[in-house]
């Protein structure tokens, strides 16, 4: 076990079973950042949740390793217990959370007189966007952040949610259905920006 | 159906992320108006997905605290410090990723289950036999009128008249108490049992004399041991045809209890007369 990089994720699980803290050490420099980021988008990027969160996730692993299944897929087990954690949030904040609390960190966008890229460079885009994903269903936004944030495939969201990829596919387009309603506001500036950008793409 | 629908929404955002909708081909166009209504529709969903994915590209992603994993790798120590014989075995009795029925431990305690039914079935089994062997040796056994075994001994008698052997010619005999003698049945005992070959008439005692012992031990009714055993030989002889002239004699002698009461009477009043 001397280069632990060459491992796969499965062959360090087994090497955390057997108490071998580097083989731990190695898997969190794998996936430390990836769900801390992932906690971070689910959990309303709240910093300080986002990485207690990622901590109980790790403790766990080290606490009971013995729950992973070998033959599955760590990477969808890891999110499916991460998913299950978030689940589990969401139900205690279910009396708190309201949409004051989903707004505190979103913007209302209330001057449209700005453009869309000037609202792209302030990051606004992306806080209303954070704002819009935060009100959505714990399902469809489970499936949309590990899909476009977390970059996971079909197939992976499929295992990791425990459901068809049909159904993977279906809640991803039906959602981005539904924030293109919300976002409809910045529709002609990004068609703009995007439109530019490709421009520019095309000349250089 | 359903999985063609699906495919059909799935092909959908391909289309999105590649192609505008002015850039799509006639069958292309006809297969996503099945989903969305119009062109325009078409692309302010595309340019909502094209911005969400730049987006979450460009967006800073947040880094984990070294902290975080400072705390968790001292707690991974020690648990391997806590790793016991006992966190092996169970590892090895259940490993994970194994199919329930292919542990080993759950096999050994299907086994160890198995092997206490049958064990514990053949014993009930055996067990029933063996009950059924006893009760019926029980029954040839003990059958229910059968008379108990006469026992005399000396813990029926008072320590004064309990008589030890001594001597090869002396005749172990306990005396019980003649509390409960029948006193039709005693006169005519007397009467009948005492008689001699050679010697005198016989006495007939009285009852304060029977009732009073004649000597005080055995060695002294060793002393008169010669004419005591020939009294003894003809007294026990005779003992049957006693207990059968009671039995005629007597309404109540249907207890076997009640004919050793008869004999030891003789035997009592032998001993007084010698």
């Amino acid at each position: 076990m001397s280069n632990y990089q060459s491992y796969t994720d499965n062959e360090l699980m087994q090497g955390i079973l057997e108490k071998d803290s580097r083989a731990f050490s190695e898997l969190y420099d794998r996936y430390s950042r990836m769900m801390v980021n992932y906690f971070y988008k689910m959990l309303w990027q709240d910093k300080e949740k986002a990485q207690d969160f990622m901590q109980d996730l790790f403790a766990k692993i080290i606490e009971k390793p013995a729950l992973f299944d070998v033959h599955r897929n760590f990477k969808t087990w890891l999110f499916s217990v991460a998913n299950n954690m978030c689940k589990n949030e969401y139900r205690k904040q279910s009396i708190r959370h309201n949409t004051s609390y989903d707004m505190e960190e979103g913007v209302q966008i209330k001057d449209t007189s700005i453009t869309a890229i000037d609202r792209l460079q302030d990051s606004q885009f992306g806080e209303k966007l954070k704002a819009e994903l935060d009100l959505l269903d714990e399902k469809q936004k489970s499936a949309f952040v590990m899909r476009y944030f977390q970059e996971l495939s079909i197939k992976e969201i499929a295992e990791t949610l425990n459901i068809s990829e049909g159904t993977v596919k279906s809640r991803l387009f039906y959602t981005l259905k539904k924030l293109t309603v919300s976002l409809k506001e910045f529709a002609p500036q990004l068609a703009k920006m995007i439109l530019v950008l490709f421009s520019l793409t095309t000349e250089l | 159906m359903k999985k063609k629908a699906d495919k059909e929404i799935w092909d959908i955002e391909d289309l999105l992320l590649s192609k505008s909708y002015d850039s799509l081909s006639k069958e292309e166009r006809a297969f996503v108006r099945k989903e969305i209504a119009s062109g325009k529709e078409y692309e302010e969903l595309r340019n909502t997905l094209l911005s969400v994915k730049k987006w979450a590209k460009e967006e800073t992603q947040i880094e984990p605290q070294d902290e975080v994993k400072t705390i968790l790798m001292k707690q991974m120590e020690a648990s391997s410090v806590k790793s016991s014989f006992w966190d092996k075995l169970g590892v090895f009795l259940f490993p994970t990723g194994v199919p329930m029925f292919k542990k080993p431990g759950f096999q050994l305690a299907v086994m160890g289950v198995v092997l206490l039914f049958v064990i514990n079935v053949g014993l009930n089994q055996l067990g029933t036999r063996q009950n059924e062997l006893a009760l019926n040796s029980k029954t040839m056994a003990k059958p229910a009128e059968m008379p108990q075994p006469v026992e005399l001994s000396n813990e029926k008698l008072p320590k004064e008249e309990s008589i030890q052997p001594k001597s090869k010619n002396a005749v172990p005999l306990a005396i019980a108490e003649t509390e409960q003698r029948e006193e039709v049945a005693e006169d005519e005992i007397v009467e009948e049992v005492f008689f001699y070959d050679s010697e005198p008439e016989p006495q007939v005692l009285k009852e304060e004399e029977i009732a009073k012992p004649q000597f005080d031990n055995y060695t002294e009714a060793v002393r008169i041991e010669p004419n005591a055993m020939r009294v003894l030989n003809i007294s026990v002889a005779s003992l049957s045809q006693v207990t059968d002239t009671k039995r005629k004699k007597v309404k109540k002698t249907t207890n076997s209890s009640q004919n050793l009461a008869g004999q030891e009477e003789v035997i009592d009043l032998l001993f007084t007369a010698l």
